[in-house]
């Protein structure tokens, strides 16, 4: 639209001015042919004097030569007074026609021309033929006399005409000077017409041309700051590291918006601390932060951050007054460094989000002389709330997640122990969806009278809070177990507990169950939570459905207790909610498919809780935490067991965890368990390694317990080889560190490895 | 990856820390080793190896230890592994004497001092 307008008043201007040019130089034709008329006219003026000196002339020599001829009776005076004659009409003519603009003159040429020709024709040709025939007659003074009367009234009649046409001429040419000066009076007004006309354009124009340049600039200026402000904004949702996020913000605002941005943020003990400083010359970020460190910013300064922070109200300097720089300056040196910065206009905004003032966003010009205005200060405060809550919400979501998180993960037990013929696996997956870290936990206790407590339970609620009242949980249950009370009366311990301690609006559920391995007799009791699952070594899966009471903190009636009796081979699988329930389908499809999973699951407890997982588990990302509890006692001590495996690599692992297993069943500790299946491992790998090639070829691993002694064989049909290279002699290491004792028989039919180990426990 | 063991990698700052988590055999050991040494950035002050779910390893993950360290400090770069004080598997670090090459810590945090510069000059780690 603005190119429009720019356009339509340009081409009127244009037009207006060849229009006056064109009036300018019509004026100036117009004078010059008045001044080319009125000097003709003067110049008429004396060809008609001429013209009447001339026919005067004529007269005159006529009217000697008549006289002479009448007085002498000569001929040769009449010689003249022909030629005068002959001329005569040609000259009356001529003095007719010069003399005919005007008609007085005219009248009066007529008048002496016919004068004359009476004269020649009515007096002096009688007079030359009578004094021809008579000449004494004629020849006579008074004969001549009336000619000369007749001439002298021709004559004074040709000076009236010539005094009147000098009259004439004078005037013409006073008004021909009058109208050459008008003329030129005329040309230079019209010249100075024309060149203001020119310079009026000219300045139009140019004022045109930049109201355009300005609109252009005023656009992409604002198209620039409007990518400033995403591309802040962007960074800010990015990353949770405020300071360095805002060292970007600020290198992002400099230099579309500032030649100079500085971020203050308030430090926990209220001092303002510099995060951020950008500059559009790299090299003045240096001398900015050396004076922020040779001259920290005084809180009490009464302009600038501190001021802000204090009223939490933005400044903004339009131009920076000489009286605050020096108000400013601590000392002279101070003072000549800021006005080395050559600061021109500023703005400090708060850093406001959820009405607390976390620091303050200072923006400068200085190099690009920019001047501030309501506009620059409403967009900074639009930039710097922004960023204001982009750092209160990761400070928030950092302090909230990063201390729940830290509790939830002190709280789950790190490993668990190595019960004696029991498999034990357990599973903890945060929820994906929700940003705060859930009350999911789990806890197995080993008792003093060799009997272990299994619990699992789920905090509503998530968070800090939620985790702390977990911590609260698990450790109020170790005592009170520890101390030998039974399932049911821990929870009502627990109960009692919550009751009367901060945790009183806190709703959760718990299991617990107290198994004792030897027998396989479980006790447990719940509070509120889904009941546990027990598979039969037949594969017939059950739920426990007994000793259910009501959620923790919910109802006093005494919690109650079920019993039941855990076969070796059986599998008990305690599990919180999130594994069962999804939002699109009631709980009990849920526990049906648990039922079904567990029922058609592998038999090792590792394994099935894997099982259960994918089985269970849905594509979409879980919204609440889930934890998992197996426990299986080991189906029957085997005294030995021995084993046969095609020799590759993937055997090794087949081995180590059948030895494992036997191990635990055989009564080995936690050490005992990692360090003979180490030992075993290397020793399998030896094997693979000696087999000839990649066929048919097995080899065979065995384990027995002889009077407390673990005896592990590896044998194969391949010969030992040394070990080859620097990392190869480490199995033979650790098989001898981990054993009491390893022997190595090579013989034709291949190589027997046997180690031996001494149980802590003394085996079972 | 077989199920066995599980590597996950995360860059902290200038540091790479690997996560191994799960077991490491000789069935799995070649794969890691190849997974491993894909890994090495030539920026990095050195690599945190986070071992703290590493529920197995024998000889054939231990030289697979070796050989990274060994590597990183020709190049002047170092490596940290992350082990639980309590751990099972510290037994088999200790017999072998890991400790001579890369440096046995039982935190992150302890281990990032360690690896990055300041604390690196205290060592007088190989180049």
């Amino acid at each position: 639209m603005r190119t429009t307008g720019l356009r339509k008043w340009t081409l009127l201007a244009s037009g207006t001015l060849t229009l006056a040019v064109a009036v300018v130089i019509g004026l100036l034709l117009g004078s010059v042919q008045d001044l080319r008329s009125a000097q003709r006219s003067a110049l008429a003026s004396d060809r008609v004097l001429q013209q009447a000196t001339q026919n005067e002339k004529l007269l005159i020599d006529m009217e000697t030569g008549v006289r002479g001829f009448v007085l002498t009776g000569q001929d040769t005076f009449l010689q003249p007074w022909r030629a005068a004659v002959a001329d005569l009409p040609a000259a009356a003519r001529q003095l007719e026609s010069l003399a005919a603009s005007d008609p007085e003159q005219l009248r009066r040429a007529r008048t002496i021309d016919a004068a004359i020709r009476d004269y020649a024709t009515g007096y002096a040709a009688p007079l030359t033929r009578t004094a021809r025939s008579t000449p004494t007659a004629a020849r006579s003074i008074v004969a001549t006399q009336e000619g000369k009367t007749r001439v002298d009234a021709v004559r004074s009649q040709l000076a009236q005409l010539e005094a009147v046409e000098a009259r004439n001429a004078d005037s013409r040419r006073a008004h021909a000077d009058a109208v050459g000066n008008r003329a030129i009076a005329e040309a230079i007004a019209g010249l100075i017409v024309l060149v203001a006309l020119v310079l009026l354009l000219t300045r139009y124009l140019r004022r045109a041309l930049a109201r355009g340049e300005e609109a252009a600039t005023d656009a992409s200026l604002a198209q620039a700051r409007l990518a400033v402000l995403a591309r802040a904004s962007d960074l800010l949702a990015e990353s949770l590291d405020e300071e360095r996020t805002l060292e970007r913000v600020a290198n992002v605002v400099v230099p579309v918006i500032a030649d100079w941005c500085g971020i203050e943020l308030v430090a926990e003990d209220g001092a303002l601390r510099n995060v951020a400083v950008a500059h559009i010359d790299p090299g003045k970020v240096e001398l900015a932060r050396e004076m922020q460190v040779r001259y920290p910013p005084r809180d009490d300064s009464p302009t600038g951050p501190a001021n802000v922070v204090r009223t939490g109200e933005p400044e903004l300097y339009r131009e920076i007054p000489q009286e605050m720089l020096e108000a400013g300056a601590q000392d002279r040196e101070h003072l000549r460094l800021i006005r080395e910065l050559g600061l021109v206009s500023a703005m400090a905004v708060p850093l406001t989000a959820r009405g607390r003032t976390l620091g303050v966003i200072t923006l400068v010009s200085a190099e690009s002389g920019r001047l501030y205005g309501p506009d620059d200060l409403e967009y900074a405060q639009d930039l710097a709330g922004r960023a204001a809550l982009a750092i209160d919400n990761a400070r928030l979501y950092g302090q909230e997640r990063g201390v729940a998180e830290t509790l939830q993960r002190s709280l789950l037990p790190d490993t668990l122990p190595v019960i004696p013929r029991t498999a034990l696996a357990a599973r903890y997956l945060p929820a994906e969806l929700s940003a705060e870290v859930g009350g999911d936990w789990y806890d197995v206790i080993p008792l003093p009278d060799a009997r272990v407590v299994l619990a699992i339970g789920d905090v509503v609620g998530h968070g800090v809070k939620a985790a702390a009242i977990m911590g609260q949980l698990r450790s109020a249950l170790r005592a009170y177990t520890l101390e030998g009370h039974e399932p049911g009366e821990a929870l009502d311990r627990l109960k009692a507990m919550l009751r009367t301690t901060a945790g009183g609006g806190m709703v959760g559920t718990l299991l617990v169950g107290i198994l004792d391995p030897a027998t396989g007799a479980l006790q447990y009791s719940s509070a509120g939570h889904p009941p546990a699952l027990v598979r039969g070594p037949d594969g017939s899966v059950r739920y426990l459905n007994e000793g259910r009471g009501t959620p923790l903190a919910v109802g006093l009636q005494r919690a109650r207790e079920g019993t039941t009796r855990l076969e070796p081979g059986s599998l008990l699988l305690m599990y919180t909610d999130g594994l069962v329930e999804r939002r699109t389908e009631r709980l009990g499809a849920g526990l049906e498919r648990l039922e079904r999973a567990v029922a058609n699951g592998p038999a090792d407890a590792e394994e099935l809780l894997d099982h259960v997982l994918a089985e269970l588990g849905s594509d979409a990302p879980s919204a609440d935490d889930i934890a998992l509890l197996a426990v299986s006692p080991v189906r029957e001590r085997a005294a030995r067991i021995r084993i046969e495996l095609p020799a590759d690599r993937g055997s090794v692992t087949s081995a180590r965890h059948a030895v494992a297993r036997w191990l635990t069943g055989a009564g080995a500790n936690q050490d005992e368990l990692y360090e003979l299946s180490v030992a075993v491992g290397d020793a399998c790998a030896n094997a693979v390694e000696h087999a000839y090639g990649p066929g048919d070829a097995t080899f065979e691993v065995g384990a027995e317990l002889v009077n407390g002694e673990v005896v592990l064989d590896v044998r194969d049909a391949g010969s030992w080889r040394d070990p080859r290279g620097v990392n190869r002699g480490r199995g033979l290491q650790l098989m001898n560190a981990f054993t009491d004792s390893v022997q190595i028989d090579k013989t034709e039919k291949g190589t027997h490895v046997r180690m031996r180990r001494r149980l802590a426990g003394g085996g079972e | 990856m077989s199920e066995l063991a599980r590597i996950v990698v995360r860059d902290e700052d200038d540091l790479r820390v690997v996560e191994i988590s799960g077991e490491l055999d000789a069935s799995n050991a070649e794969e890691a080793r190849q997974a491993a040494l894909d890994l090495f950035a030539n920026s990095a002050h050195g690599i945190i190896f986070d071992l703290r779910q590493l529920s197995y390893i024998d000889s054939a993950g231990i030289a697979l230890l070796f050989e990274i360290a060994e590597r990183l400090g020709r190049r002047g770069q170092s490596l940290a592994l992350v082990v639980t004080p309590s751990a099972v598997i510290r037994r088999a670090l200790e017999v072998t004497e890991i400790g001579e090459m890369a440096t046995v810590v039982p935190t992150i945090e302890a281990a990032r001092a360690r690896v990055l510069p300041n604390d690196e000059r205290g060592q007088s780690s190989a180049t």
